[in-house]
């Protein structure tokens, strides 16, 4: 094999698994993060996003624009969701998992009663390119600008607009910001609809590759869950590389010994991490630049 | 100062207690954090530009009272009307619309957001009502100015303290309540930030409520006084009492 055909196989690889781990972490590391919330919920806003990126595409919308009805879908669920319920449940944790839980099964359940166990997707678009021997998925290469896409925009979304500097001070002091004149529980409201809507564009980007069942946001769970627990609390300085480093971890595994390594080094990463840095890769890494 | 149009009629309906320069009336104010009850009926006013101290000792509720005017507690009985509306049911962040400014003990800058960044929070409370004047602020804090991009958490206590007063200054409140500014600052900067106030309290109008247990601090800024005890005002200084170290003193160490 020559070099560029092997490294560019090395590199889909892991923009493979980066893009997959960023993408399907985002929202849930938005929620966390800024609200403290552990959102069950996760997957089902994924899945939210993806039937409705599916149905109107499959009605003759383009695909981007098709994903981005199944972002605001997800993200005004999300919103509704935060008035009637969440927004309850601010100061007691145990009950906020139990409750998104709750609107886990509700939701999974549901759909399966009124849409079915399947319901048919949209193809894949972009078809393929050669490389060397091999033909990659152009599809994939675009989620992983979208993964780096992504990361950009949320970091000027919270280090370049007013927004992001008010919801900042609200997660590090919530009190004195209220004193200062900022509406925390419209902040906390748009934080919460802005995580869900993640999560719907998740949906969206991955409608194409995957099969739509009700249970699809399982999926996501447990790589969105491994990459947020890495990272830490603080999900600029964290998530990225938290990402990162497990893309490489599960891209070399998958590679060698097949994809039931590439799960099983992923969570023993995990283990590794939260036993050497108890508050993850952000807190780590912040004591490092003191 | 902003007035409400309609002053004249609600100075009709309060009676003659309520001046046309009073700012801050608080009536019978009760509160405390969960079924303790700190304030046991606390009763005090402020006028427009005017800069008041509330003396005590440690633990006669003078940081409760403070939490309490902002709406960061609430209140169990009596009123608080800031410029003669009742806001003693409003939610800490509309208070701050209003025009009070919060500078807490301890002065909880963000301290992960810059300098910059912190102030930016501040101009919230100005919103609609005012524009923000950094060009004042940079005149009398110019360090901040200096420092806009450092992270607030890496600033000494007395820079700290002087954001913490910018940041509630760039929203142009008609009061700042001022908790404790000198505890854990060197003497030597005690000094700057009295001058500080003082000034910006003469150039901008700005009334000041202020909760102080540094001598030098009360004696050199405030132009009258209330000494708390229990959870009640028990006693108000004078203009002539208040720049006396000796009656000052006295009520400091009761």
């Amino acid at each position: 094999m020559e070099f560029f055909p092997a490294s560019f196989s090395i590199f889909y690889q892991f923009g493979n698994a980066f893009a997959f781990l960023v993408i399907s972490c985002a929202g849930l590391a938005v929620i966390f993060g800024m609200m403290g919330i552990i959102n069950l919920a996760h997957g089902e806003f994924i899945m939210c996003g993806a039937y409705v990126t599916a149905s109107t595409a499959r009605a003759g919308l383009p695909l981007p624009l098709a994903i981005l009805c199944g972002t605001l879908t997800a993200a005004l669920v999300g919103m509704v969701l935060e008035r009637t319920i969440i927004r309850h449940l601010y100061h007691r944790p145990l009950d906020s998992i139990i409750a998104t839980w709750g609107i886990s099964l509700i939701a999974t359940q549901a759909v399966l009663i009124l849409l079915g166990p399947t319901m048919s997707g949209t193809g894949t678009p972009l078809g393929s390119m050669e490389v060397g021997e091999r033909s990659y998925s152009i599809y994939r290469l675009a989620l992983f600008a979208s993964a780096v896409g992504l990361l950009g925009g949320l970091y000027l979304l919270f280090y370049r607009t007013r927004f992001g500097v008010i919801a900042r001070a609200t997660i590090q002091r919530p009190e004195m910001a209220r004193a200062l004149g900022v509406d925390t529980r419209r902040v906390y409201g748009l934080t919460f609809g802005l995580g869900a809507g993640l999560a719907g564009l998740a949906g969206g980007l991955y409608a194409p590759t995957m099969t739509m069942v009700p249970t699809m946001g399982a999926t996501f769970i447990v790589e969105s869950f491994v990459t947020v627990v890495v990272g830490g609390a603080d999900i600029f300085v964290g998530a990225a590389p938290a990402a990162a480093i497990l893309a490489v971890i599960k891209a070399a595994l998958t590679a060698w010994y097949g994809q039931l390594f590439g799960q099983i080094g992923l969570l023993v990463a995990v283990i590794v991490v939260i036993r050497v840095m108890p508050g993850g890769l952000s807190a780590f890494i912040k004591r490092w630049q003191r | 100062m902003r007035l409400p149009p309609i002053l004249g009629f609600r100075k009709f309906i309060w009676g003659p207690q309520m001046t046309d320069t009073t700012l801050l009336s608080v009536e019978g104010l009760c509160g405390g954090y969960g079924g303790e009850q700190v304030l046991q009926g606390v009763d005090l006013s402020l006028d427009a530009g005017e800069i008041v101290a509330v003396i005590g000792r440690n633990g006669v509720g003078k940081s409760t009272l403070m939490r309490t005017l902002t709406g960061l507690l609430s209140s169990s009985a009596g009123t608080i009307r800031l410029a003669g509306a009742d806001v003693s049911r409003e939610p800490a962040n509309k208070r701050a619309l209003r025009g009070i400014g919060y500078i807490p003990q301890g002065r909880e800058v963000f301290p992960e957001l810059t300098v910059r960044e912190n102030l930016m929070v501040g101009e919230v409370a100005g919103q609609g009502r005012t524009a923000p004047d950094y060009d004042m602020i940079h005149r009398f804090f110019p360090i901040l100015k200096e420092r806009a991009h450092q992270r607030a958490g890496t600033l000494s206590g007395g820079q700290q303290q002087q954001l913490a007063i910018a940041r509630a200054m760039i929203g142009q409140p008609s009061m700042m309540l001022l908790d404790e500014p000198s505890e854990g600052i060197q003497p030597s900067i005690i000094n700057d930030i009295s001058r500080n106030v003082r000034e910006l309290n003469a150039s901008t109008g700005v009334a000041v409520l202020l909760v102080e247990q540094n001598l030098d601090l009360i004696v050199s800024m405030a132009q009258r006084g209330y000494v708390m005890e229990k959870g009640r005002i028990v006693a108000s200084l004078g203009p002539d009492e208040i720049i006396s170290r000796d009656a000052v003193r006295r009520y400091l160490t009761i």
